[in-house]
C-alpha cells in the first residue's frame, strides 16, 4: 500500500526527518562553535580593532570589558585628565564589547598584545565581573562565553539569590538573557531578536573613531521597559537602588571571600606574562552589582594591578540612581564621573609605580 | 514578526501543529484557525493596523457581493468604484499624502504662493501595498466576471491575510489562492520537504547574501565621499543583488511556509539576473506585481495593436506606475521612467530578437544586469540630490584609495556568498528554485550534507540583522 500521501503517516515521517535534521545541525553547529573565535564575524569588535591597529602608535592604554565598560569609560576625558599629570602622550581606547565575557576579552588582549600593533601598549584595564574564567585554551571560542557553561549559569543563579531586593527582576533578566544568549550562540541562532543585541545594530562609526559613543543620556528611573538594553523590564527603582547598595556594602564588609585558587593563579600568571611584554594589566571592578568572587580576586592581587570602584562607601556618588541608565549601565553623566575616578585611580597607580 | 526571528521560530511550529491537528475536522475550523494565526502574525507589528486591514478587506468583501447581486452594469461599476476609492484612498493617504503635500507646497512656492499645507507624521502600515493590490484583484476579477464572489467570509479573510505572503507577497490572485481555501488540504510530504528547501534557500538569500551586501552598501551610500570610485561602483553592483536576495529570499520563504501548510503560491522570481535583456529581467522580477499591472492596468490602456509606438508608450506608463508603487519619492519615479525607457527602447528596436539569443550569452546577461543596477542605484538614495552626490563622488574620487577590498573577511564572505548564489541559480536555471538541482543527486547522504552545509553557512555567515527591504513598500 502506498502510504506516502496518507496524512498521519507522511506527516509523522516528515516531522521525524525534520527533527533529525535539526538535531544534526545543532550538534555540528555546537562542535564548530567550540573552535570558532567569537568575534570573527562581529562587525563591532573587528572595526574597533582595525581602528586601533591603524593607530597603534598612538594607543597606549586600552579598556577591555563588557557593555558596562563600553558605555562607562570616555577615553577623551580620561586622556585629558591623565596626560597633564604624567609624561604620557598617547591616547586611550575603549574596546568594551557588549555582552562579552572575560575569556573573550583575554582573547582579544592576547591577539592584540601579541601583534606588532600591540607593541606600543603600556596599560590594559580589564573589567572583572567575577563570572566564570575559562582556561586560556578556551579564550575566544564561543564556548568561552559565560552563559555557555552550566557551572557559570549556576553561579549566576547563586548571585541572584545573594541580591534579595532584586531577586525577581534579576532572575527574570538573567533567565531571559541566558536563554536568549544560549539560543543565539549555542544553537547558532544569530537572528534571535532580543533587546540585548540591539547595541550591535547601532551606528558605531563614532564609537570606532572616538572609542565612546554617547547614547545613554537619561537616568534609570526615566526609561521605559522597551528602552532598557539589558532587561526589557524596568528594574531600577529607588527600592532596588537601595538594595544594590546594601548588597555591595555587605559583600565589601565580608572578611572571608571565596574564589577558586586556580582563578587567582591564572590571573597571577597573566599579570606576569604581560609584565614581561611591558604591559601592565590592571583588573578593575566598575560600580553596580557586585559579587563575592570579584572582590575575592581583587584582595589577592598584587598592589598596582587592580582598581576597585565598586565600594559604595568609598564612592557613594557612583551608586546614585541618577547616574545609571538601567540596572547595570551608567548614563553619560555616570560615564563622566566613572572616567574621572578611573583616571584618578590610574594616576595613583602611576605614582605607586614610580 | 520577521521569518528569521526567534518569535517566528516559536510561532510557526505552534501554528503548524494546531493547523494539521485540525485537518480531521471541518475545513472551516482549519481556515478559521489560519485566519486567527494570520491576524496574530500581522497584529504582532502593530495591532492598530490590523483593524485597517480588516476594514479595507471587509469593504471589498461586501462590494464584491453587491456587484454580484446587481444586474445593472452601472450599479456594478459604482460598487467597483467604491472598492477602488476606499482601497486606493487608504493606500494614498498612508503612502503618498506627504509626498503630494511636499510637492504641492514646493510647486506653489515656486510661483510665490505658499499654501502652507502640513505634512503628517504617518507610519506606513506594513504590507499595505501588497494586501491592497491583492484585495483589489479580487473585486476587479468579480467585476469582470472572471470569478464568482465568495460569501465565505473566513475563506475570504484567509485569502487576504494568509500570513506567509501577507506583508511582502507574492501578490496572489483569488483564482489561485482563494480557491485553495475551499478544498480540504492533505499533508503532502513531498511538497512540505520542498517547502523546507525553499525556506532554507530563502534564509540563505536573506541572511547570508542580502544582509552581508547590505552592510557594505549602507556604508557606501551613507558617506560616498569617504570612498574611492571603485568602491562606489561596487556599491552600485551590490545593491541590486542585496534587493534581489532580500526580496526573492522572502518570497522563497513565503512559498516554502505555504507549502508546509498545504498551499501552493505563485512564483515571484525566476532568476532575473540570468536574463539576457531588460524586458526578460522584468518578466522574471517580482512576477506577481508585474503580472498584476499587466492584467489590471496595462490591458485597460488604449492601444492599437498594430502600433509598436503605442505599446511602448503603455509599457513605459506601467513602469512609471510601478516606480510610484515602490515609493513616494522622485527617485522611484525616475527609476520607473528609466526602466520604462529601457524596456521601451528594447521593444522599439525589435527586442524580441533577444529571445532568439542563446540563453548563455554572458555579455548580454552582464549588460542587462548593469543597466538594471544603474537604474536601481537611483532608487537607493534618500533623494535625488544624494543620487547626484553619489555619482559625483564616483567621478571625483578616482584617485582615492579603494578601501572596500581591504575590508578583508567581510568583503570576502560577501563575495563568496554572492558567487555561491549565482552558482546555485545557474545550476537550477531549468528548475523552479535555486537549490532544486540538489534533488537530482541520487546519493541521499550527499543531499543531506548539502542541506546541512547550506544551513551552517546561514548560521555562520549571516550578516547584520536588517528588516526585509520590501517591507517599506
Amino acid at each position: 500500500m502506498d502510504t506516502t500521501n496518507m496524512p498521519g503517516i507522511s506527516l509523522r515521517k516528515f516531522l521525524y526527518k525534520a527533527i533529525f535534521f535539526l538535531l544534526i545541525l545543532g550538534v555540528v553547529r555546537f562542535c564548530i562553535g567550540w573552535f570558532i573565535p567569537y568575534h570573527t564575524g562581529g562587525r563591532h569588535v573587528s572595526e574597533k580593532i582595525r581602528y586601533i591597529e591603524d593607530n597603534s602608535e598612538k594607543v597606549d592604554i586600552i579598556f577591555l570589558g563588557s557593555s558596562r565598560i563600553r558605555r562607562g569609560v570616555i577615553p577623551n576625558l580620561f586622556d585629558s585628565i591623565t596626560n597633564g599629570f604624567t609624561k604620557r602622550a598617547g591616547i586611550s581606547y575603549n574596546l568594551g564589547n557588549p555582552a562579552s565575557a572575560v575569556g573573550e576579552n583575554l582573547y582579544l588582549l592576547r591577539n592584540y598584545a601579541g601583534s606588532d600593533a600591540g607593541k606600543h601598549l603600556k596599560t590594559v584595564m580589564i573589567e572583572w565581573v567575577g563570572a566564570y574564567l575559562p582556561t586560556p585554551v578556551r579564550y575566544g571560542t564561543e564556548r568561552a562565553r559565560y552563559w555557555m557553561d552550566a557551572q557559570s549559569l549556576a553561579e549566576q543563579v547563586a548571585l541572584m539569590k545573594s541580591h534579595p531586593g532584586l531577586t525577581t527582576a534579576v532572575m527574570q533578566e538573567k533567565i531571559q538573557y541566558a536563554f536568549g544568549a544560549f539560543l543565539h550562540r549555542n544553537l547558532g541562532l544569530r537572528r534571535v531578536s532580543n533587546v540585548w543585541m540591539d547595541t550591535f545594530k547601532s551606528d558605531i562609526s563614532e564609537e570606532v573613531t572616538k572609542g565612546y559613543h554617547r547614547v545613554y543620556d537619561r537616568h534609570a528611573l526615566h526609561i521605559s521597559k522597551k528602552e532598557s538594553p539589558t532587561t526589557g523590564i524596568r528594574v531600577y527603582g529607588p527600592k532596588q537602588a537601595q538594595s544594590a547598595v546594601t548588597n555591595a556594602r555587605k559583600i565589601h564588609a565580608m572578611e572571608h571571600l571565596v574564589i577558586p585558587s586556580e582563578d587567582v593563579r591564572l590571573w597571577g600568571r597573566l599579570i606576569n606574562k604581560y609584565k614581561q611584554q611591558g604591559i601592565r594589566l590592571v583588573i578593575m571592578i566598575p560600580p553596580g552589582p557586585v559579587n563575592e568572587r570579584q572582590l575575592a580576586l581583587i584582595r589577592r592581587l598584587p598592589k598596582g594591578h587592580y582598581i576597585d570602584l565598586s565600594d559604595p562607601d568609598q564612592y557613594p556618588e557612583l551608586y546614585n540612581p541618577d547616574l545609571f541608565y538601567d540596572f547595570v549601565h551608567l548614563n553619560h553623566d555616570g560615564a563622566k564621573l566613572l572616567t574621572q575616578y578611573l583616571a584618578e585611580a590610574y594616576l595613583k597607580l602611576e605614582e605607586m609605580r614610580q | 514578526m520577521l521569518f528569521q526571528t526567534i518569535e517566528f521560530a516559536i510561532f510557526f511550529p505552534v501554528v503548524f501543529a494546531i493547523y494539521w491537528s485540525l485537518s480531521n475536522r471541518k475545513l472551516q475550523w482549519q481556515n478559521a484557525f489560519l485566519v486567527i494565526a494570520s491576524f496574530f502574525f500581522y497584529g504582532w507589528w502593530d495591532w492598530r493596523f490590523l483593524g485597517l486591514m480588516i476594514f479595507s478587506a471587509g469593504i471589498d468583501f461586501v462590494t464584491a457581493l453587491m456587484m454580484d447581486r446587481s444586474d445593472n452594469k452601472r450599479k456594478k461599476r459604482r460598487w467597483l468604484m467604491t472598492s477602488l476609492l476606499v482601497n486606493l484612498g487608504i493606500l494614498g493617504f498612508f503612502k503618498y499624502y506627504n509626498f503630494f503635500v511636499e510637492n504641492f507646497n514646493a510647486a506653489f512656492s515656486f510661483f510665490g504662493k505658499a499654501p502652507g499645507l502640513h505634512t503628517l507624521d504617518i507610519i506606513l502600515p506594513v504590507g499595505i501595498s501588497f494586501y491592497t493590490l491583492q484585495a483589489l484583484s479580487y473585486t476587479i476579477d468579480v467585476y469582470n466576471g472572471k470569478i464568482r464572489p465568495t460569501n465565505n467570509i473566513i475563506a475570504y479573510f484567509g485569502y487576504i491575510s494568509f500570513f506567509p505572503q501577507l506583508v511582502a507577497g507574492p501578490i496572489e490572485r483569488a483564482g489561485n489562492l482563494l480557491n485553495q481555501f475551499y478544498k480540504p488540504r492533505r499533508f503532502d510530504a513531498f511538497a512540505a520537504i520542498d517547502g523546507l528547501r525553499r525556506i532554507l534557500l530563502g534564509l540563505f538569500m536573506k541572511l547570508a547574501v542580502a544582509d552581508n551586501c547590505g552592510r557594505i552598501v549602507d556604508q557606501l551610500f551613507k558617506d560616498p565621499h569617504a570612498f574611492g570610485s571603485l568602491d562606489l561602483i561596487t556599491g552600485i553592483i551590490l545593491f541590486p543583488i542585496q534587493v534581489y536576495a532580500d526580496f526573492a529570499g522572502y518570497s522563497e520563504m513565503a512559498i516554502g511556509l505555504a507549502s508546509l501548510m498545504g498551499f501552493k503560491l505563485m512564483r515571484n522570481f525566476a532568476f532575473p539576473f540570468l536574463s539576457t535583456d531588460i524586458a526578460m529581467l522584468w518578466r522574471r522580477w517580482h512576477m506577481s506585481l508585474t503580472g498584476w499591472f499587466r492584467d489590471y492596468v496595462f490591458t485597460l490602456l488604449p492601444w492599437d495593436k498594430k502600433s509598436r509606438w503605442q505599446m511602448t508608450r503603455n509599457i513605459s506608463a506601467i513602469y512609471i506606475l510601478s516606480g510610484v508603487w515602490h515609493g513616494a519619492t522622485w527617485n522611484y519615479v525616475l527609476w520607473g521612467i528609466l526602466n520604462g525607457l529601457f524596456v521601451g527602447i528594447h521593444f522599439l528596436t525589435g527586442g524580441t530578437a533577444a529571445h532568439r539569443r542563446k540563453e548563455t550569452s554572458v555579455h548580454f546577461i552582464i549588460t542587462t544586469f548593469l543597466l538594471f543596477a544603474f537604474s536601481l542605484s537611483i532608487a537607493r538614495s534618500r533623494d535625488l540630490s544624494q543620487t547626484i552626490e553619489y555619482y559625483y563622488a564616483i567621478w571625483t574620487n578616482a584617485q582615492m584609495t579603494n578601501g572596500l577590498l581591504l575590508l578583508g573577511n567581510e568583503w570576502l564572505i560577501t563575495l563568496a556568498m554572492i558567487i555561491l548564489l549565482f552558482i546555485f541559480e545557474w545550476k537550477s536555471r531549468k528548475h523552479n528554485h535555486a537549490i532544486a538541482f540538489i534533488t537530482e543527486w541520487k546519493n541521499r547522504k550527499l543531499r543531506w550534507s548539502a542541506y546541512l552545509a547550506l544551513s551552517l553557512i546561514v548560521l555562520l555567515f549571516a550578516g547584520s540583522e536588517d528588516p526585509f527591504f520590501y517591507f517599506q513598500f
